[in-house]
């Protein structure tokens, strides 16, 4: 799916490189550290190349809002935010902006049936995602830098999930898209996938592909989220 | 679909352009989930399903690129089309997105905007009596498919979940395609964790059904217009209405789906109400612009539209030949009327459960009652 007026950047030279020089299913590199809150009860730093988002989890704790909790499970709160000095240019974004909403709910939706929330009825696990850099991929980075601060937190998941965003270049799939590659205006498919069963637990596109490419791009964000994980259990 | 209701309104402003997209005229898409679908939905602050539901319809539409902007254009920098999507969830009997979704495309292919002449900066909007409107340019239509998983592993799934199977299913996917096997939207939020290969499954399942859906959509709507054509004809002059009545049920447990055509074509002259569009600078406008109450009655049986018919067309019922069809059972029902300034295009997606009900003549009986001007 091409611009029109995309000018003519290789994003893909015919060697197989990319703008900074990986290959067209190359992961970037990957960085990770826990515990760096002393308050929080778990919390995440992640690197992703250039993408950088901390995450600090709360709970579970009991819920401040008595109607909004639930007495069987507990309710998993996100709350998802852009620091203005994350991209290129400063934006202030707002909370009830609507990409960040839409970002919130997806994650929330996607812990909670990660989470094994019916062992803490009537509480809430609240997740404070915070992007520092944003470079590409900010849905993926954020929800393995999640799974990483629930995990020392201390709260029971069914796996550990892990997620990757795949993406066009030139009409070859390609993993782990940054952000230049991202503005060239294909389609990105962020997955979050459970690696012990390979379910897919997160799956979205918002762009119009052929269904041909559409199942190669899911193969391929599915083996990179693995490729994820195994990177991630060897930190 | 099912008992899910919806209703959408498609209207059209001319305003200023965004300033970092001069050329292009945009989509405004606003949903209501209001309190008489479900006892869930509250008057004011939309729920986050209700929020979700409306960026799901936007992205389809608007992300896919299904109507082209460029076209909306009327004077680059200075002046572009508007066009508001109002879509109000009436019933919601389950799987309300894709209820929504058709009723926002049929909708936006139904809709005739007034037919303008630029010269210079000076814009003339001539009223549908005087040049017959012109439709919007749409490039394909994306149509959503919903599957509710069950089980663990989410190997057993149903399309088009209704209320009950959505109060218990585990997962939930959701696939906009078009007509071309191009997937426009996948969404799969949390729920149970799915194998890549179900999810495929899925999507052909929906490649499938949408190539169905949009082309029931498209045949009603060109029997629509062939009925608008015939309503042009016998006009007399003056303000006009007319309303069209397009239903078609697919019966589940027959998979026979049966076209119910009926369309009763009516013209009534209004008052003057003015004009709700900006015009902004604009030279020569036909000032008097009356605009006419948009609403449908909504009688006690189910949804059927009344309208006074001065003029002799009666009201027609055309059944196609059944096709063959899965499980799924949906009903298009399309209520458009056009307006002197206003043109608009109201789709209703609409089903009947059973055989039994789509074989229930639907009566259209005139009334000389005016209407109120719809919210």
């Amino acid at each position: 799916f091409v611009c029109s007026n995309m000018s003519r950047v290789e994003y893909l030279t015919p060697e197989g490189y990319r703008l900074d020089g990986r290959k067209a299913t190359e992961l970037r590199r990957i960085k990770s550290r826990l515990g760096v809150f002393s308050r929080a009860d778990g919390s995440a730093y992640i690197e992703q190349g250039n993408t950088k988002v901390i995450v600090a989890v709360y709970g579970p704790r009991e819920a401040a809002i008595r109607s909004k909790s639930k007495h069987d499970h507990a309710v998993i709160n996100v709350e998802f935010t852009q620091a203005p000095f994350a991209t290129g240019d400063r934006k202030k974004k707002g909370k009830s902006d609507r990409r960040t909403i839409e970002d919130s709910l997806l994650i929330k939706q996607t812990f909670e049936s990660v989470v094994l929330t019916s062992l803490y009825p009537r509480s809430q696990i609240d997740l404070y995602i915070q992007i520092l850099q944003s470079d590409g991929s900010v849905l993926a980075a954020s929800i393995n830098a999640a799974t990483l601060a629930l995990i020392d937190a201390g709260i029971p998941m069914r796996d550990m999930l892990c997620a990757c965003t795949a993406g066009v270049l030139n009409g070859t799939p390609v993993l782990d898209i940054n952000y230049i590659e991202q503005n060239a205006g294909g389609p990105e498919l962020p997955v979050a996938v459970l690696p012990h069963s390979g379910g897919v637990v997160l799956l979205e596109m918002n762009s119009r592909v052929p269904l041909d490419l559409f199942e190669r791009l899911s193969k391929l964000a599915c083996d990179g989220a693995k490729a994820v994980y195994n990177l991630l259990q060897s930190e | 679909m099912g008992h899910t209701r919806t209703l959408a309104v498609v209207t059209a402003d001319i305003v200023r352009p965004r300033p970092d997209r001069p050329t292009e005229g945009f989509f405004l898409f606003n949903t209501e989930l209001s309190p008489m679908a479900s006892p869930q939905f509250e008057v004011g602050r939309p729920s986050p399903s209700g929020i979700a539901l409306g960026m799901h319809i936007e992205k389809a539409i608007k992300d896919s690129r299904a109507v082209d902007a460029e076209a909306l254009c009327i004077v680059s920098g200075e002046k572009v089309w508007q066009i508001r999507v109002d879509i109000h969830i009436l019933d919601d009997g389950g799987n309300m997105i894709d209820c929504a979704s058709i009723a926002a495309i049929a909708a936006l292919l139904h809709f005739r905007r007034p037919d303008i002449s630029v010269v210079g900066s000076e814009v003339t909007v001539f009223p549908p009596d005087e040049r017959d409107p012109v439709p919007l340019s749409v490039h394909h239509i994306p149509v959503s498919t919903s599957f509710g998983f069950f089980s663990l592993d989410g190997a057993n799934f149903v399309v088009d979940p209704e209320i009950r199977e959505e109060s218990v299913m585990t997962g939930i996917l959701t696939v906009t395609t078009n007509a071309h096997q191009e997937l426009c939207l996948i969404n799969k939020a949390g729920g149970i964790s799915v194998s890549l290969a179900h999810i495929l499954r899925c999507s052909k399942i929906a490649a499938v059904k949408a190539a169905e859906l949009s082309e029931l959509i498209t045949k009603s709507i060109e029997e629509d217009h062939g009925n608008r054509k015939l309503a042009d004809k016998t006009r007399s002059g003056g303000a006009e209405r007319s309303l069209h009545y397009v239903q078609a049920s697919l019966a589940p447990q027959t998979t026979a789906p049966l076209l119910e055509f009926s369309s009763s074509l009516s013209t009534k002259t209004f008052g003057e109400n003015g004009s709700r569009r900006k015009k902004k600078g604009v030279a020569s406008t036909t000032e008097k612009q009356p605009s006419f109450p948009v609403s449908p009655e909504q009688p006690t049986s189910a949804n059927t539209v009344v309208s006074p018919a001065p003029s002799s067309t009666t009201p027609r019922t055309v059944r196609t030949e059944p096709t063959d069809s899965d499980s799924e059972e949906e009903g298009i029902q399309m209520l458009a009327s056009t307006y002197n300034s206003e043109p608009k295009a109201v789709a209703v997606v609409d089903d009947w459960l059973g055989s039994n009900e789509a074989s229930v003549p639907r009566a259209n009986v005139p009334s000389t009652a005016p209407k109120k001007p719809k919210k």
